[in-house]
């Protein structure tokens, strides 16, 4: 009885694990981090963070949040930094967004993530963006209904997301698509607009690791659906018919309901060229001018060119920005190594030809004809 | 009564078995394989399998012509008397060594991945006295302790499948695009990890079943082991990169479970490490008593229970000494040929030994 007591008494001393413990009293959250590249070529840090106000009788303290950034070599070096100008110590194992200026990407976005793959407390469900000019300003805005920037931001790109106008991705999904020679990245691409609020302009497209070029909304949905990423809703809005009065009338608003996508990828004589098919079973949302079984032939007929259209245009803009977001040089390397050890590694996206198509159909018209 | 309380079921044997194999290589398998044979990985890791099998084989054969004596009673018996007790202290020697590079390789990653500041000595003691604990208690404890815990195993599988909805299949392809050699290169990496089966030769006396269930129960955990492993390092091979992603990753497997929160957990890798902490002291366990038994067969006692603390306080000097990262590699190098001598060397001499000298245990009654 009297050892085990001892033995009881010196577990209380070893197992309380006060080397490693991390108060919560002492620990400031980062909720969002932004990597900025000065015109000296340092990294600047922006980080958001939120402050808790004094419960006004309410059952739930209001949050605001709080930016603080910092300029230095590495992204440590920043923190630490801002490190020294708040109280506490800054923690980031619970970082929800990584956000980067459009100078920083373009620069490379690999880099300044090697700290967050590095460290074991960093939280590896953070997703990541590009913002049009300088990141940390969007973290500055004050957004009315909304005081809490980083909740503010990550709702908008909820709701992107939902709308698949952004892919649903985090940080380690994206470390191996980024490693990766035969496949590339898209980032959420977000801008600052006139009242100071945070608007999802678009997908930004990644040419291995540096950001190349945009999309806008409309096509960053048709991309996602060539790429399968089909989101809760993918919403289109078109005109399928030429000046008739009112103009809304010329417009069909839909939701494509159900999706099947074909790839393939052929080879000969070297030469890559992909089939890529699109079956999109649509529901019409609008459709202001009335009767939509009447016209159900034509409506297919015109959505399904214009769309195989954007389509097209979607792939150039991918070529110009050599961003493979299809994988295609993963499918070479898997299934014709060959002529993947002949291809250009770095330029083989532009070469490649595409053969889309889309086709709409219409099964779905609301509860009104 | 007293004899009864060391004897082992059939069943537990098996569990046994697999609690000895899976240890702390898991963690790092997919790495160290996929470093060598890339997206044939998963091969390598079948063919490891296949290939622990055959030296299972000869441990049964061994064990059949001697039933009711471990290897460190068949030793003296094939050797004679003086060169079996030289062989028998190298045994002993061979697994306080191993044990001490698992306790090494476990503290490590603690460190790594939990508890950065305590001090290593802490986290390496603590599993000592468990594992003293639990072999302290005899085979019989510790067959049921091994039981109890292998549904931990299914947890483990549950939460790598719930990482495998962002997998890229199309990293496996093209399938055996390495050399047979670049493919057997990898199986010797995770062969490793295998270890922990010739813990059969030491135990089988104690298992309550005729020969060939004993070696119907080995194959099967064989077996299972084959395919858990292969099931990790295929789910690391789809959700890495298999050329430049996975050998920036050191610990695949906790990056997977890391990289996904639920609703009311976050940090699951944490989750993780504490079962995972399980399977590492269920082996530590094993060869704590392997080599714990081995001294006190030395000696001729019959308990090996005083030579516990002992052996643990070796272990953990030895884990100390070579508790930073890169001395694993020479450690390991220099346990590569070790493991070859002592697990499939010696065992194989000795059947063919006990061939040659038509030495055979006389049945007399069992």
């Amino acid at each position: 009885m009297k050892g085990n007591q001892l033995i009881l008494v010196l577990l209380c001393l070893f197992l309380t694990g006060c080397w490693d413990q991390h108060l919560m009293k002492n620990a400031v959250l980062i909720q969002i981090l932004s990597f900025d590249l000065t015109p000296e070529k340092e990294i600047l840090l922006g980080v958001s963070i939120p402050i808790i106000e004094e419960s006004s009788g309410g059952p739930q303290a209001p949050v605001r949040s709080e930016t603080f950034s910092a300029t230095g070599q590495t992204p440590r070096n920043s923190r630490l930094k801002i490190d020294r100008e708040i109280s506490g110590i800054l923690d980031s194992s619970k970082n929800k967004l990584i956000l980067f200026g459009e100078k920083m990407a373009g620069v490379g976005i690999y880099q300044s993530l090697d700290v967050i793959w590095r460290d074991p407390r960093n939280s590896l469900g953070a997703t990541l963006a590009v913002v049009e000019g300088k990141a940390v300003d969007l973290l500055n805005i004050k957004p009315r209904h909304e005081p809490n920037v980083s909740e503010y931001i990550q709702d908008a790109l909820t709701s992107a997301e939902e709308n698949s106008i952004i892919p649903n991705q985090t940080i380690q999904t994206l470390a191996s698509e980024m490693l990766d020679l035969g496949e590339d990245i898209v980032l959420p691409h977000l801008t600052m607009n006139k009242r100071k609020s945070a608007v999802v302009v678009g997908l930004a497209l990644m040419n291995e690791k540096k950001y190349a070029g945009n999309l806008p909304p409309q096509e960053s949905t048709l991309l996602l659906l060539l790429n399968n990423k089909k989101g809760k809703y993918a919403r289109f809005t078109k005109q399928v018919n030429k000046d008739l009065k009112p103009e809304i009338n010329n417009y069909i608003s839909f939701n494509v309901q159900d999706m099947k996508r074909k790839l393939k990828v052929y080879v000969k004589d070297g030469e890559v060229s992909v089939l890529l098919n699109l079956d999109l079973k649509i529901n019409v949302d609008e459709y202001p001018k009335g009767d939509v079984p009447k016209e159900i032939e034509r409506l297919n007929r015109v959505l399904s060119k214009d769309l195989t259209e954007d389509a097209k245009q979607v792939i150039d803009k991918l070529k110009e920005a050599n961003c493979d977001a299809f994988g295609i040089g993963r499918r070479l390397i898997a299934f014709h190594p060959e002529t993947w050890k002949a291809q250009d590694q770095k330029e083989y996206f532009k070469k490649i030809k595409f053969n889309t198509n889309v086709k709409v159909e219409i099964i779905k018209h609301g509860i009104v004809m | 009564m007293k004899q009864n309380r060391n004897k082992i079921t059939n069943k537990q044997l098996v569990f046994y078995i697999i609690q000895a194999q899976i240890g702390v290589g898991i963690l790092s398998l997919p790495h160290d394989v996929a470093l060598v044979a890339k997206q044939d990985a998963w091969m390598s890791t079948l063919l490891a399998g296949v290939m622990s099998q055959v030296i299972i084989f000869g441990f049964w054969g061994l064990c059949k012509r001697f039933p009711s004596s471990s290897l460190y009673q068949i030793l003296p018996k094939l050797l004679g008397r003086v060169i079996g007790k030289v062989v028998i202290l190298c045994y002993a020697l061979y697994f306080m060594i191993t044990g001490s590079l698992v306790l090494a390789r476990y503290s490590d990653i603690i460190d790594k991945w939990i508890l950065p500041s305590t001090p290593n000595w802490i986290t390496m003691l603590l599993i000592l006295i468990t594992c003293i604990y639990i072999v302290n208690e005899g085979l019989t404890s510790i067959a049921r302790f091994y039981v109890l815990v292998s549904p931990i195993l299914i947890v483990l599988i549950v939460l790598i499948l719930n990482s495998m909805k962002d997998a890229n299949l199309l990293y496996l392809f093209p399938i055996g695009d390495h050399s047979i050699q670049t493919i057997m290169k990898g199986s010797k990496e995770a062969a490793f990890s295998m270890l922990g089966f010739e813990v059969f030769l030491f135990i089988h006396p104690f298992v309550q079943s005729s020969g060939k269930e004993k070696l119907r129960a080995i194959t099967t955990s064989n077996i299972f082991v084959t395919f858990f492993y292969t099931f990790m390092v295929f789910a690391s091979l789809i959700f890495f990169e298999p050329i430049r992603d996975i050998a920036l990753t050191p610990e695949p497997l906790l990056y997977m479970i890391k990289a996904y929160s639920f609703q009311i957990l976050e940090r699951t890798d944490l989750f993780f490490l504490s079962l995972w902490l399980v399977i590492v002291a269920t082996s530590i366990a094993n060869w704590l008593l392997l080599s714990a038994m081995g001294l006190a067969s030395l000696v001729k006692k019959k308990n090996y229970a005083s030579f516990l603390p002992l052996v643990a306080g070796i272990n953990l000097v030895l884990a100390i000494l070579t508790d930073q990262g890169r001395d694993f590699e020479s450690f390991n190098h220099f346990l590569g040929p070790t493991h070859y001598i002592f697990i499939v060397i010696i065992p194989v001499l000795l059947l063919i030994l006990s061939f040659v000298l038509s030495k055979k245990e006389v049945v007399s009654k069992v």
